[in-house]
């Protein structure tokens, strides 16, 4: 049994809170977050939030880090301390009021790509703010060239509306003028604006439980297990990492294309990673210069594909925090691919380029801890927008969906198949509510057979979707990778099965797109056939075993 | 064991009830005079796992030797489904659906359950892709043919060759439009003659393909098994001279075997429901309509809320979602079904250190063998009740009976090599800290059950049952601030006791999906009709016993665009339906309440039409929960002593609430027996036994 390091000295030199109360209370925050998503989920009006939870709820402490957080999306959350950080900038501590509430999606300024609206609320416990209730949401759209707002521009003011932090919400009064403006600005604003209610209770509610627990343990404890929750994930992942051999290791690879061109060298990613003791130092020096489409990452999404990364080596069981992501340094030059400036454009980063980082963060781990952590994935959350008029229901409708694939395989079990990946875990939309409810028909929804990479452990299965839109005048667009970079194998492991888009018109006739592409004018009856890529292999195959397996 | 005692064939000659509930250790039986409500018998004998019926069958033998069976109905909530589901050991089972579409099941939702880790674990579907079958046909969902369904008859030649003993079918938009679906089943019933058939619009007629194949595939996968047993033992019984058998869904209600057999997939959450009817019923004869029912056993801590009698019900669960503490996602099931939280905590969990020196109870559990330290079996790692044994809640009595030796030395032992001494703390501060955390994790999973569904714990009692439940009771109401604990007699045998009491129920419904606006009466009428004809069908197989039936409609209606519903009441089937406006006023009030905020310019759809017939069981009889008083005269208290946190003995009554007479009033701190189960009043509280022996216990300030 491991010996106890005694508690927390590591970082604190003291423990404040007796280990009891501390276990209770920290327990609680993460409670108050789950209840958070619940209100979220309950109340809105998008499929996306209700039924595919692209959605996040946390806690912050009075710094902007991140002291508790929701099981949510680790790209929302990862990037979660810099959006306090941006936000006390804008409204330093001694400038709120109970009942305000601040409002973002500049990926500039704390945000992490334009449709995730950021909203923070405070918490006064004795008349002092000891905390935010914070929720990041994802609207189906906010402006921009095309419904979904998820296409392809060259510069950020094409994607949506920007919305720097703005307190839209004073002392428990909605600014009406400030919420018509940003729905004047968005496709089907009245299902936006429940949305926008829906995130605003889910505040409210992290609000009233975080002063229920302030009232009942005292501000004094509260506050305190706020940080020591942070100092206590940050020790776990330092134990842990303490237990690692030290390791310098690279990799790189290419995006597949960014919607204006698919050359390897200018969409190249690459990464040094430097392990000593329990540091963890990740540095993005050699990536390309910022790319001309939205596949640019704002420096808040890469860090999260370097925390998520480092928790997952790490190992499981521990509680995700700034504590935690505090554990890793994270360098990138100013200005490329994966910390990009103002005005390049972002979108795809979020759902794409974090999950390749990720890939390429694990290709790099693999050559020294092979058996913690998984070939290359499907490195994508495939999405796929539609929108249009609706002729038979007589509104507009928009329609945003991610689509699942291949992780890749590690030691001592197969890959998931069809499934989300790393920083994304939006669930699908269930074809018989779509089709209840949009001018669209689904006509497959399968895995791909032998997408996944051959290993003593298998990479996960793609799969395949294809979905003919009814009606006329709807626009289509889609943002996926490794069309033509499949994932990886580790130690012998084969690639994974690569992923492949069309439209097929109503006559047969198939155009291929690329991995990043539109928006497309569809006609009634064409068809989006959609196929994500399957996860490499882990290991070399036993032909022993393969022999067993034609013999059976 | 008591073998042929005394034949005392008593009042209870008249008309008597058994409800009989199998564990994974005993089976527990229980017999009920239905006139006079009196418990006649309550036993528990060794449960046999490798056919439960055994033991069932066993106890009805040794209830025999005391009562007639002529004309008696045996209730029983039963888990071989759900142990045939946890334990992977269904029948060999085929998915036929729309052509690419047979991925659905794998597919799942495809989210993960747990983050941050590349160790990912899904539960693995049912029905894997090799006995997946594809058929082409589509259906839009309003009824139009889009492609006709292909001729059925070569692939159900081949399910046939192949040997399956159970075959799911399940068609996209087949909630809404059928036809196909009824079709193939008709082709594939006449050519696979004994194998199960499951169809999903018969077996859950709801929108959402994932979740209503999988609960088409589960229905499949243990039906051939529950199917089994139920005809085993309704015959085993029929062979003793029982008249029936009934046995409870998950809903809590009863049925006869023929529709358990037909949905087994209504079962799985069958012994749980049971519980919670028998709480259900305890708070309405106590005069409290809301209660809080606390059931905690050796590995799982469970909490399920009663609101104004009835128990609190939703329309989908997840089956097998928590795997050696993980969430692992589970199996969906479309039915309705108590609404019960449940945590990897009971008395086996162990308490253990992380590496930054913070102390955890659970998930893992030392289970039976080798068991909590004290009971000497093995067992060296410190458990809750190991907790309780250096404390001195745990008592040697009741151990005993079941032939346990309780050593507080090995509890001590385990306490302080792995908790005390890494902390450099002393055992009495270890064994308490061990108990903060349990109760904390209850209270949250109290909190999870009420809080979380917008309900606040303190306008409910908290009723204990289960063999740990009546111990951490009284701290976990104090931790989520309620005042009123109640411990009913007998808390060991409350899931038999409720089979006896539950309703007979059936629950009919399916999705509508339309805007109430658009919907006129006679509309309205058209979406309830099929509804009643279900329900007659099933309750053709039921024999009602004089029972009288009441019939209800519900309505679930939402904001359009928005996932969750409301349940509205539409009040009783043989009434007008009403109007779609008042239906519109009655939801617009229940989601201001609800969620604080109205949305006037929203949509209300009527998402999915229900009806429930329910028989009450106990109709015209009394409930077991008022027997006549006993007189028993006052014996002192003994004095016994806790170990403190702070190291000292704290001296403290211990009492017997059968050697007590209804009506005896005591203050905590105390240790109180009730039928073999302890209740641990841990501070200050006002307690008072009732006239049937159960102990109510009102804390400091609570009225």
């Amino acid at each position: 049994m491991t010996p106890a390091l005694s508690p927390l000295s590591g970082t604190t030199g003291l423990m404040r809170t007796d280990p009891v109360t501390f276990e209770i209370i920290r327990n609680g925050l993460y409670a108050v977050c789950e209840e958070m998503k619940t209100v979220l989920m309950r109340t809105s009006f998008s499929p996306l939030l209700s039924l595919s939870a692209d959605l996040s709820c946390a806690i912050l402490d009075p710094r902007g880090d991140v002291a508790a957080q929701g099981n949510d999306i680790p790209v929302h959350l990862g990037a979660m301390p810099f959006t306090g950080r941006a936000v006390l900038a804008a409204f330093p501590l001694d400038t709120w009021r109970a009942g305000d509430g601040v409002l973002l999606n500049d990926p500039y300024l704390g945000g992490t790509h334009l449709p995730d609206m950021s909203l923070l609320m405070p918490v006064f416990v004795d008349d002092a703010v000891v905390a935010f209730s914070a929720t990041r949401v994802h609207w189906p759209d906010v402006g921009g060239i095309a419904a979904g707002s998820s296409s392809i521009s060259d510069e950020i003011l094409k994607e949506g509306l920007r919305i720097p932090p703005v307190k839209i919400i004073e002392a428990g009064r909605l600014r009406q003028d400030m919420m018509d403006l940003i729905l004047a600005n968005v496709r089907v604003p009245s299902d936006r604006f429940g949305d926008f209610r829906a995130q605003q209770a889910a505040n409210l509610r992290g609000v009233r439980r975080l002063q229920e627990l302030g009232a009942r343990y005292g501000r004094a404890a509260l506050e305190t297990v706020l940080r020591e929750s942070q100092d206590y994930s940050h020790l776990q992942v330092q134990h842990r990492l303490a237990a690692l051999p030290d390791c310098d290791v690279s990799a790189s690879e290419p995006l597949d294309g960014d919607g204006f061109t698919t050359d390897p060298a200018s969409l190249m990613i690459a990464v040094r990673i430097r392990k000593r003791g329990t540091t963890f130092d990740v540095d993005f020096a050699g990536t390309a210069p910022a790319a001309r489409g939205p596949v640019n990452a704002p420096f808040p999404v890469t860090a999260s594909a370097v925390y998520y990364t480092l928790i997952g080596l790490a190992g499981g069981g521990i509680p995700p925090n700034s504590g935690a992501y505090a554990a890793a340094t994270v360098h990138a030059p100013e200005g490329c691919l994966v910390r990009a400036r103002y005005p390049s454009p972002v979108v795809a980063a979020n759902t794409e380029t974090s999950n390749r980082i990720v890939d390429i963060l694990l290709r790099a781990l693999g050559q020294a801890y092979p058996e913690r952590v998984p070939a290359g994935s499907y490195g994508s959350a495939c999405v796929y927008t539609l929108g249009g008029p609706d002729a038979a229901r007589g509104r507009p409708f928009v329609h945003y969906e991610t689509i699942g694939g291949g992780m890749g395989g590690r030691s001592g079990g197969d890959g998931q198949s069809g499934m989300r990946v790393h920083m994304g875990n939006t669930m699908n939309l269930p074809v018989e509510a779509m089709e209840a409810q949009m001018p669209l028909r689904f006509h497959a929804y399968e895995l791909v057979a032998e997408s996944g990479g051959a290993g003593r452990w298998r990479g996960g299965a793609g799969v395949r979707k294809v979905v003919e839109v009814l009606g006329a005048g709807v626009q289509a667009s889609v943002l996926g990778e490794r069309t033509s970079t499949a994932a990886a194998g580790i130690d012998g492991g084969a690639p994974g099965g690569r992923a492949s888009f069309a439209i097929r018109d109503g006559a047969g006739v198939a155009r291929t797109l690329e991995s990043k592409s539109g928006p497309h004018r569809l006609a009634p009856g064409d068809r989006l056939e959609m196929q994500t890529a399957g996860g490499g292999g882990w290991g070399r195959r036993d032909p022993a075993a393969d022999q067993k397996g034609h013999a059976s | 064991m008591d073998g042929q005692g005394q034949q005392t064939r008593g009042a209870g000659q008249g008309r008597i009830g058994i409800g009989i509930d199998v564990g994974g250790t005993f089976t527990d039986a229980i017999v009920i005079d239905m006139d006079s409500g009196a418990c006649l018998d309550a036993f528990k004998v060794p449960s046999s796992p490798e056919d439960p019926a055994i033991a069932v069958l066993r106890a009805v033998e040794r209830i025999a030797e005391r009562h007639a069976l002529a004309g008696v109905t045996v209730c029983h909530g039963t888990t071989v489904g759900t142990n045939a589901l946890i334990e992977r050991k269904g029948a060999k089972t085929a998915l036929v659906t729309t052509r690419g579409f047979r991925d659905v099941l794998e597919l799942r939702r495809q989210a993960r359950p747990e983050l941050y880790t590349f160790d990912v674990r899904i539960s693995a579907p049912l029905i894997a892709a090799a006995d997946r079958f594809e058929v082409t046909e589509r259906m839009a969902p309003d009824g139009t043919v889009v492609t006709p369904l292909e001729d059925v008859a070569p692939l159900a030649r081949r399910l046939a060759a192949a040997g399956y003993e159970a075959v799911a079918v399940c068609f996209l938009n087949s909630y809404a439009a059928p036809a196909h679906e009824q079709d193939a089943a008709h082709i594939l019933r006449a050519h696979l003659p004994d194998a199960f058939l499951s169809v999903s619009s018969d077996v859950a007629p709801e929108i959402r393909e994932f979740e209503r194949t999988s609960t088409a595939a589960v229905n499949a996968y243990i039906g051939p098994p529950v199917r089994d047993y139920v005809e085993r033992l309704a015959a085993g019984l029929a062979a003793r001279g029982a008249a029936g058998l009934r046995i409870v869904k998950s809903s809590g209600g009863l049925t006869a075997p023929a529709n358990a057999a037909r949905y087994p997939a209504h079962l799985v959450e069958s012994g749980p429901a049971a519980g919670l009817m028998a709480s259900a019923r305890f708070g309405a004869a106590i005069g409290q309509p809301n209660v809080i029912a606390f059931d905690m056993g050796g590995t799982t801590a469970k909490a399920g809320v009663v609101i104004g009698g009835e128990p609190r019900l939703v329309s989908e669960f997840y089956a097998d979602c928590l795997v050696e503490g993980r969430q692992v996602g589970g199996f969906p099931i479309l039915s309705p079904v108590i609404d019960v939280v449940e945590i990897g905590a009971g008395g086996g969990s162990i308490a253990w250190i992380d590496p930054a020196g913070v102390i955890k109870v659970g998930p893992r559990s030392a289970g039976a063998t080798p068991g909590p330290a004290c009971y000497g079996l093995g067992g060296t790692l410190p458990t809750v009740t190991d907790a309780h044994a250096v404390i001195g809640t745990l008592r040697a009595a009741p151990l005993a009976r079941a032939g346990i030796t309780l050593r507080p030395d090995l509890a001590r032992a385990a306490i302080e090599s792995h908790i005390a001494g890494p902390l450099g703390w002393d055992v009495a501060r270890a064994a308490h800290a061990i108990l903060r955390i349990a109760t904390a994790n209850m209270a949250d999973m109290v909190r999870l059950a009420t809080v979380r569904r917008g309900l606040d714990p303190r306008d409910f009692v908290m009723v204990p049952s289960g063999g740990a439940g009546p111990l951490h009771a009284v701290a976990i109401a104090r931790e989520v601030g309620m005042d009123r604990i109640v411990v009913p007699a007998l808390p060991g045998m409350f899931s038999a006791l409720g089979a006896l009491l539950a309703p007979v129920r059936h629950d009919a419904g399916r999705s509508v999906l339309r805007p109430l606006a658009e919907m006129d009466r006679a509309a309205l009428d058209a979406v309830f009709a099929p509804l009643a004809e279900k329900i007659d069908d099933l309750l053709s197989a039921e024999s009602l016993d004089g029972r009288s039936l009441t019939r209800a409609r519900f309505a679930d209606v939402r904001f359009r665009g928005q996932l969750f519903e409301l349940k509205l009441p539409l009040g009783p089937a043989d009434a007008p339906v009403p109007d779609a406006s008042a239906i519109e006023a009655a939801f617009r009030a229940a989601y201001l309440k609800e969620y604080g905020f109205d949305l006037p310019d929203a949509v209300p759809e009527l998402v999915t039409v229900r009806l429930v017939a329910q028989a009450d069981g106990m109709a015209g009889a009394r409930d077991p929960f008022h027997p006549a008083a006993r007189s028993v005269a006052a014996a002192p208290p003994d004095q016994g002593t806790l170990l403190a946190a702070d190291g000292t003995q704290q001296s403290v009554p211990f009492l017997d609430a059968a050697a007590t007479p209804p009506g005896f009033r005591f203050a905590g701190p105390a240790v109180v027996v009730v039928q073999g189960a302890t209740v641990w009043i841990d501070g200050p509280a006002r307690a008072e036994t009732g006239p049937d022996g159960s102990l109510h216990i009102i804390l400091e300030g609570g009225q």
